[in-house]
């Protein structure tokens, strides 16, 4: 059999079909994307952690046998890559932090569990912004990571060395953790789908916490497909979650289809595109909007005058969390570590972690620590989580009328690296319209909606509550309509295309 | 000391050692003596990417106990984290309820009747929470203060522990003594709480004297040092008071080693609990139904049983309510009654005997139990009823079964307590009785009234054990057999 | 403004255990104080009959029956502890 192109430049539900063919194709796709992760890496710096290709090999030969001897594994084959804020059993998992520079979990997290189950290979883990604290995947202990579209720019983050591996063909697809916008911020800077499912949908299992009540693991993929795949195969219930929902499983892929399930109603929020947006972001939005008329969607304006404290009560809600699920943090049963004899605790204590932290991560707690303390309480805290109750009821209300609410995932075009890190307000700025279905718990999806001077813009859909189905199917349209599909950055294009 | 206008509040911590597993993981509950950190797993360790889910028996339990303690339950079971640095917190926080903006204890507002100086007294509760237990430090030195580090074993971090707080309603270290003792009945009573069990029950004080602060006394194991450490407080602090000086508001350490509070000499740190809701944990509603099908489980408890001892067992108050305060105690005199009816009497031996015994031998009440099974004190009460032994001689054996630990059996027949039934055994005595009281035995043999003579020699020289009816009957049959024969010779 | 700052992050960073070198003080202040300005926007709502929404959770949560599961081997507790004795994790001073 010849192939006329790389096995990588397949969609994932094909890669795998060709496998369950033929199951030498495994190795010889390893090999493709390991060559391509050769010549790249060092460039984007996608991966904290990445696995030795003979240990992927050790794996892919594994799920070859197993293929078989009839083996159907929806993965089975793929190579998935790991936001290291996911613990994985006996790989390393260091969130990006000195706190856990060595920390090796003894426990699979769930999403690991599912993956494996259907014959997904783990290829690596992923650089990301420390505790997935941050928007551009600058604030990692180890390194920053390049956007491969244009190196000097950020990939967005916190999930950016997701993104990136995917993006660049350095995985077939990959996990990150949204808990602002950590999945479709950095999506939509590198041209790829992402997905925050709603609350309660993804076990939290094994995902090393920052803003517990606002964050899940989410799909991340170059096409809408992959999206549909990954998702189905680790969303479902989990007994070790208190917060996972009750719900069957749910084959995503039913709903990629060209056919709308239903005449869908938009909101178009009027508040996101009034002010404070780029000129290239709208005009995607724009195109998009017609597009999405044009198929004979009804498109209406909305107003939701809260939005505007979002943001503010987005960051009171995540600090207060984060200075709460950091505490654990001391060097006493895992992690950076100083010596103990002889040292009171809380000056040990406050040596590990003044010098295990990075500063982002130390502000965040300081100021998580502040808006719980006593007498700042009410003022903060309990304030935005009643601001949080407003943005709840008015999401509630649109999805009454709506059926999904669009949005652009971010203000502007990736920043340069180093450009907003210096000022907390321009990066904190970068989640405005991400950050929303986070306090809320709906599901919304970035996807590509333009190439604007070589650089992606993404939009964003949120949907209901369980309304992924909804979500897909209208990402699936409008990516067949803009054929924004499996964007390959310029860096990566010579080792992809054969 | 009355003058001084005590006030009392107590804070008992106890597992819930009914459950089988920890509050929020399915380790075992069981850790008492395992090799250290080998009853642990992601959750209890707090290890990154751990999560809890709650124990739904757990949530019966302190519903159970809310109910007993006529409290009105909240609508729903919110767990907030309660933040302070320790190294036997796994998390820097520990699992706890709030009674407070955003949190909710499962229970408040409760009381407890308990029985003082002959009359009942209420003992308000203030709140009950649900919450995790730490690890457990241990001190290489055996000292806080002289060990250079701590060693942590986390095998009970996680166990689920209920807190009960009361009103500072008590107003005497006695009556602190029985609101525990009456409050751990109750809990017997309800099947939760194995108190026999090291640490299971734990009790800190907060003592108050007109004229000086609130000092909380903290790490007290048992009642009877509730009582011994509120009675030292009272004295040091009213020698304090007299001498001019003032109480200052602090935390003391109860040494039950030498019975004494300390300055618990803890690094003083800026309380700032910084309580909010655990987003782990969803709050859950607490039904009718679920409250009602708890209700519907609770067995007798404590006052409900003293009534029905009274009635039916004749008992008087006083025995009904020692026999109750342990429902161990209480078990096992129902198990003698039983077996040996006589209520009374085995209520006596029980209360005045068997339990000051097992309390001066510092004994648990279970290996007691064990050493004197309801069978055994059965045994001695049926040889008392046969006249074998008297009522002195059975007060005896129960404290040597209890040192020794050897059964009834063998004490009464090591300590020649027993009855000899035995013909063979017996005759033999008889003959020497005999041979040795000539001058007796013709005296009989003419007067049968001077056989008691020759009766009271077989018991003398068998140490009492000699059954009297058997005895009687072989002197009889021996004197008529000496009778003939000299009859025939003569 | 900044001696309150100063304060301030003195009793945060006691409460939290977490230092600011001194070379790191500037900036941290400076951020924290437009970071609280940014926090304060929300107090021009009157929020007086909002309920506080916590976590957006309506339905049961997940509870576990009471059956004993599997424990880490003690291997894997001490695995990631960098000072232990004779299976005892070791940890600092408590007073
Ligand atoms: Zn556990």
């Amino acid at each position: 059999m010849i192939y006329l192109m790389k096995l990588l430049r397949n969609d994932a539900v094909e890669l795998v079909k060709l496998f369950q063919s033929d199951p030498n194709l495994i190795d010889e796709y390893v090999m493709e994307t390991y060559e391509v992760i050769d010549e790249v890496e060092d460039l984007i710096k996608s991966y904290i952690t990445l696995r030795p290709l003979d240990d992927v090999l050790r794996d892919c030969r594994e799920v070859r046998e197993r293929v078989r001897k009839g083996f159907k594994g929806r993965l089975a084959g793929l190579l998935i890559a790991v936001k290291d804020v996911i613990v994985t059993k006996n790989l390393r998992t260091t969130c990006a932090s000195k706190t856990l520079i060595d920390f090796l979990p003894p426990y699979n997290a769930t999403v690991i569990d599912r993956i494996t189950a259907e014959g997904g290979i783990i290829v690596g883990k992923t650089n990301m912004d420390e505790f997935a604290m941050g928007s551009t995947t600058e604030n990692s202990f180890f390194f920053p990571t390049h956007n491969p579209w244009d190196l000097s720019r950020v990939p967005g983050g916190s999930s950016g060395g997701s993104a990136t591996a995917v993006s660049a063909y350095e995985a077939t697809m990959a996990l990150g953790s949204d808990t602002g916008g950590s999945i479709r911020l950095p999506a939509a800077y590198t041209g790829i789908s992402g997905l925050k499912p709603t609350y309660g949908l993804v076990s939290r299992y094994g995902l090393i916490s920052y803003g517990t009540s606002l964050e899940q693991i989410g799909p991340m993929a170059r096409n809408v497909g992959d999206l549909a795949l990954l998702l189905s195969v680790i969303a479902g219930h989990d007994p070790r979650d208190s917060t996972s929902l009750y719900v069957d499983e749910v084959d995503y892929t039913r709903f990629l289809r060209l056919t709308p399930i239903k005449n869908y109603k938009i909101a178009v929020i009027r508040e996101c595109i009034e002010e404070g947006v780029d000129k290239a972001v709208l005009t995607s939005l724009n195109r998009s909007i017609y597009l999405l008329e044009s198929e004979g969607f009804e498109i209406s304006e909305v107003s939701i005058p809260a939005i505007k404290y979002a943001l503010p009560t987005y960051y009171i809600i995540a600090m207060a969390e984060a200075s709460s699920n950091l505490a654990r943090y001391d060097g006493v049963r895992y992690g950076y570590h100083v010596r103990v004899e002889d040292r009171l605790w809380d000056e040990a204590y406050s040596e590990v972690r003044s010098n295990g932290f990075g500063i982002e991560v130390k502000k965040r707690i300081l100021l998580g620590t502040f808006v719980l303390s006593a007498g700042y309480y009410d003022q903060y805290y309990l304030k935005a989580s009643k601001v949080r109750k407003l943005l709840y009821d008015e999401f509630l209300k649109i999805f009454n009328q709506y059926d999904v609410v669009l949005t652009p995932t971010a203000p502007s075009l990736p920043p340069k690296i180093g450009e907003v890190i210096t000022d907390p307000m321009k990066l904190y700025l970068s989640d405005i319209y991400v950050c929303t279905a986070n306090l809320v718990g709906l599901p919304a999806i970035s996807i590509p909606a333009g190439i604007v001077d070589d650089m992606p813009v993404g939009i964003q859909l949120i949907g209901p509550k369980l309304g992924e189905g909804t979500l897909i199917n209208i990402a699936y349209i409008h990516e067949f309509k803009t054929g924004l599909k499996n964007l390959t950055p310029t860096v990566v294009r010579p080792y992809v295309q054969s | 000391m009355s003058s001084h206008n005590v006030k009392i509040g107590l804070e008992v911590h106890v597992q819930v050692t009914s459950l089988k597993t920890k509050l929020f993981c399915s380790c075992s509950s069981d850790y008492r003596g395992k090799p250290p950190n080998t009853n642990v797993c992601p959750t209890c360790l707090g290890l990154p990417g751990s999560l809890p889910v709650l124990n739904a028996e757990a949530v019966k339990a302190g519903l159970m106990v809310a109910l007993a303690l006529k409290c009105s339950i909240s609508d729903l079971l919110i767990f907030s984290r309660k933040h302070y640095f320790y190294p036997d917190l796994v998390k820097n926080y520990q699992i706890s309820q709030y009674d407070g903006v955003g949190g909710a204890a499962i229970a408040k507002n409760g009381f407890i009747t308990i029985n003082f100086n002959g009359g009942p007294k209420v003992v308000r509760i203030r709140r009950i929470n649900v919450e995790e237990d730490p690890g457990k430090i241990i001190y290489p030195t055996g000292s806080l203060l002289t060990s250079k580090y701590t060693l942590i074993d986390y095998n009970r971090s996680g166990i689920a522990l209920l807190e009960i707080v009361t009103e500072p309603d008590l107003t005497s270290p006695k009556e602190a003594r029985i609101f525990v003792d009456t409050l751990r009945s109750m809990l017997e009573h309800m099947g939760l709480v194995n108190t026999e069990l090291e640490g299971s029950l734990r009790v800190d004080a907060n003592i108050s004297l007109a004229g000086g602060s609130r000092v909380e006394i903290k790490n007290i194991s048992s009642s009877k040092d509730v009582e011994k450490a509120l009675a030292y407080e009272i004295i040091r602090q009213s020698k304090a008071l007299e001498h001019g000086e003032s109480i200052r508001r602090e935390t003391r350490h109860w040494d039950d080693v030498k019975k004494v509070t300390v300055p618990a000499r803890i690094k003083e740190v800026e309380e700032d609990y910084r309580y909010f809701p655990d987003p782990d944990l969803p709050p859950i509603k607490l039904s009718a139904t679920v409250i009602e099908e708890v209700k519907s489980k609770i067995p007798e408890l404590p006052d409900q049983r003293v009534e029905r001892f009274i009635r039916t067992y004749g008992l008087s108050e006083y025995l009904a309510n020692v026999l109750v305060a342990r429902k161990v105690l209480a078990d096992y005199f129902e198990e003698c009654v039983k077996t040996c009816k006589e209520p009374e009497l085995i209520g006596n031996i029980i209360v005045n005997d068997f339990k000051r015994w097992v309390e001066e031998l510092d004994l648990s009440m279970n290996a007691a139990i064990n050493m004197l099974p309801p069978t055994d004190l059965c045994r001695l009460i049926h040889l008392l009823n046969g006249n074998v032994i008297n009522i002195k001689i059975l007060k005896g054996v129960i404290p040597k079964v209890l040192k020794s630990g050897k059964n009834v059996e063998t004490v009464i027949y090591e300590d020649g307590y027993a009855d000899i039934s035995d013909e063979s055994v017996l005759m033999r005595i008889v003959d020497e009785v005999i041979q040795e009281n000539p001058k007796a035995v013709s005296d009989a043999l003419v007067n049968p009234k001077a056989i008691n003579y020759l009766v009271g020699q077989v018991m003398k020289k068998s140490r009492g054990r000699a059954n009297p009816d058997l005895t009687n009957k072989l002197l009889i049959k021996k004197l008529n057999e000496i009778g003939r024969a000299s009859g025939s010779a003569g | 403004m900044f001696d309150y700052l100063e304060l301030w992050l003195e009793r945060v960073s006691r409460l939290a255990l977490i230092s600011i070198r001194d070379e790191e003080r500037e900036v941290v202040l400076r951020d924290m104080k437009k970071i609280i300005e940014f926090f304060n926007s929300i107090n021009v709502l009157d929020l007086a009959d909002v309920e506080p929404l916590f976590m957006v959770l309506n339905e049961r949560p997940v509870l576990r029956d009471d059956v004993v599961g599997t424990s880490l081997s003690i291997d894997d507790v001490l695995a990631n502890v960098k000072e232990t004795s004779e299976g005892y994790v070791k940890g600092p001073r408590t007073a």
